[in-house]
């Protein structure tokens, strides 16, 4: 017993010949996500109402900012709440890309590298403080960001409304209308599932997890955790700034309330509820934010209560999220 | 000159507000370790229910006021029982996110018991107002400034002269050895959360008549408050006041006179600035004191 406690840790660097059970859980994963692509590409043929395809291109979008979030809250355990102000910034980076002419994928590359420059800036200036310093001072750039966006007209338009953005178009083809813009959503899903179960699932998953469940003894084992941390907090924020500037494209207009904060706090939701370590839990969680309200149209009053309410369950209930949550009961009843 | 005389007052009065929305906020976080991010649902919520003792029951303003106070410590204290209690072993950052849910529950129930419709609380004292140099000075303004001192101080002579604030800040030092100690840590936190609804609410009321009560009144406050906490080191109330004096000044000087448009956001960016120079407050020390 005390050999074992004494024994230093080891990392593992890379694939290893122990990695047999994760690499065949990142097949099903991948098999599983597959399938279900697959099949949703067969929705815009059931015929949905015209407010029901608006909602599931809404669903998907969201669900890629979402997994952003799940990027810096989950993997690299930041509470930050600038979410949704890193999609503004990529909403308004494409706008300003797309007005002066530049091309679907120019523009999205713009809003990638703006919103990720915004988040080394806040991350730079904060990365030091204490965890709940930094949710206080993401909640101030959000709102420095947001008066400044709605202030300026070079940037933005007036009062930061910007209108008549361009149909996105990739290799010559226009999406125009739901049903088209159901599939470019659809695809920039499917990369970000496919990334997001990469990186939980290959070997810097393992230095993640060191590194989120126990910092100094990963640090002791020579991972960098600043540095993941720092790294998935930029990148999970241009995958917000990119979800912000696809809702942009599709909607063809941006204003300062596009992504306030009534949003950051369903995004919140979304990924307490989804699990902080679960991409599937986090699509789903998405379409309850989404689809509830519009099944409980009579209730719409009630809506930021329930919201309350279920977000307050589930931290009591399944801290690691509802999917985990289960997958626990499931193996202690067992 | 008579700009900067009326510019004074509107900036010692914003201070009085940020010091005792800041204070409310820090005695909870001290006796629990709970950063509430409700408390500025709670500061709205003592303008609404001044504003429905005042509008429903005929009542005159100063009981609305008292009315709104005595809401808010029992809130303060049930919030602790329903919400708080259970979680009490939780990880700072799920009390956290349950604070943040409790701030949604609320002004939820805020937005259907009194709607969207921005409204205003009366004054104080109607029709009170002082002349200094020439410039008139609104009464609230006066109110607010005077009472924030009286409460304050009382609030220091509590922490620093009574039995309870020796147990107070012995709970914010070390809760374990504070509970070996034999005081009960709970009773503590209690009163703390008593504390703080009763200090949101006086912050609440005083400030509503001088601006527009709305579902996001008292978020607006907190943001302030919050940065006027993080500026004085998130421990002495002594770095309380300096930093909503800072906070207040800040705003009503350099927003009025130089920034007009971006007035709202220099708070953020003296915090933000403060954040990154020294990550633990302007006046950190080594140990937590309240």
């Amino acid at each position: 017993m005390t050999t074992a406690q004494t024994q230093p840790p080891i990392r593992r660097v890379g694939w290893s010949g122990r990695d047999g059970r994760r690499l065949s859980k990142l097949a099903t994963h991948l098999i599983a996500v597959a399938v279900a692509i697959a099949g949703l590409c067969l929705v815009p043929l059931l015929g949905l109402s015209s407010n029901g395809m608006n909602l599931v291109d809404l669903w998907l979008v969201y669900s890629v900012s979402a997994l952003g979030y799940l990027w810096v809250l989950g993997l690299a355990g930041r509470y930050a709440f600038c979410h949704t102000f890193m999609m503004a910034i990529g909403g308004y980076s494409a706008a300003w890309a797309d007005a002066r002419g530049a091309a679907f994928l120019v523009a999205l590359g713009v809003a990638l590298a703006t919103s990720a420059l915004a988040a080394i800036v806040v991350g730079a200036l904060m990365w030091r403080v204490r965890q709940f310093y930094f949710a206080i001072g993401t909640l101030a750039v959000g709102e420095i960001g947001f008066t400044v966006l709605s202030r300026t007209s070079e940037f933005t338009g007036t009062n930061g409304n910007v209108h008549g953005i361009s149909y996105p178009s990739l290799f010559g083809h226009s999406f125009v209308g739901d049903e088209q813009i159901f599939y470019l959503f659809l695809g920039a899903l499917a990369i970000m599932l496919v990334l997001t179960l990469l990186l939980i699932n290959a070997p810097v998953g393992r230095d993640l997890t060191a590194a989120r469940e126990t910092p100094e003894v990963a640090r002791t084992c020579g991972i960098p955790v600043r540095r993941l941390h720092f790294t998935l907090f930029v990148l999970g924020s241009a995958v917000g700034g990119l979800a912000g500037a696809l809702v942009t494209y599709w909607v063809g207009f941006i204003g300062v309330d596009s992504f306030g904060l009534d949003l950051s706090i369903g995004l919140l939701l979304i990924v307490i509820m989804g699990g902080l370590r679960s991409p599937i839990g986090i699509v789903l969680a998405t379409a309850f934010y989404v689809f509830l309200p519009a099944a409980l149209s009579g209730l719409s009053e009630y809506m930021p209560m329930i919201f309350g309410a279920v977000l307050l369950v589930t931290i009591m209930l399944f801290p690691n999220g509802i999917a985990a949550g289960l997958k626990l009961k499931r193996r202690s009843a067992a | 000159m008579e700009q900067a005389v009326a510019l004074t007052f509107s900036a010692l009065a914003m201070s009085a507000v940020l010091a005792l929305a800041a204070t409310g906020f820090l005695v909870l976080y001290q006796a629990s370790r709970v950063v509430n991010f409700a408390h500025g649902d709670i500061i709205t919520c003592g303008g609404y229910v001044a504003l429905w003792a005042i509008t429903t029951l005929h009542v005159p303003a100063l009981l609305g006021y008292l009315v709104a106070i005595v809401a808010l410590v029992v809130l303060g204290l049930v919030l602790e029982r329903v919400a708080y209690a259970p979680l009490r072993s939780r990880p700072h950052v799920v009390v956290l996110i349950a604070t943040l849910a409790a701030a949604l529950v609320l002004r939820a129930i805020l937005s259907l018991w009194q709607g969207n419709t921005p409204m205003r609380l009366p004054v104080l004292i109607p029709g009170f107002s002082i002349d200094v140099l020439g410039v008139t000075v609104n009464g609230q303004r006066v109110v607010l400034i005077g009472v924030a001192a009286v409460v304050l101080a009382g609030i220091a002579f509590v922490l620093h002269r009574t039995g309870f604030g020796r147990r107070l800040r012995a709970v914010a030092n070390d809760p374990q050895a504070a509970e070996l100690s034999g005081i009960n840590t709970r009773r503590v936190s209690a009163i703390a959360w008593g504390i703080s609804g009763g200090l949101a609410a006086l912050a609440g009321v005083l400030l509503a008549p001088l601006t527009v009560l709305s579902l996001t009144f008292g978020f607006t406050v907190m943001l302030g408050a919050f940065a006027a906490a993080v500026i004085g080191g998130f421990g002495s109330l002594r770095g309380v006041v300096i930093g909503a004096l800072l906070v207040g000044f800040l705003g009503q000087f350099v927003g009025g006179y130089v920034f007009k448009d971006y007035a709202s956001t220099l708070p953020f960016i003296a915090m933000l600035a403060l954040l990154a120079l020294r990550p633990s407050g302007l006046f950190a020390t080594s140990t937590e004191r309240l």
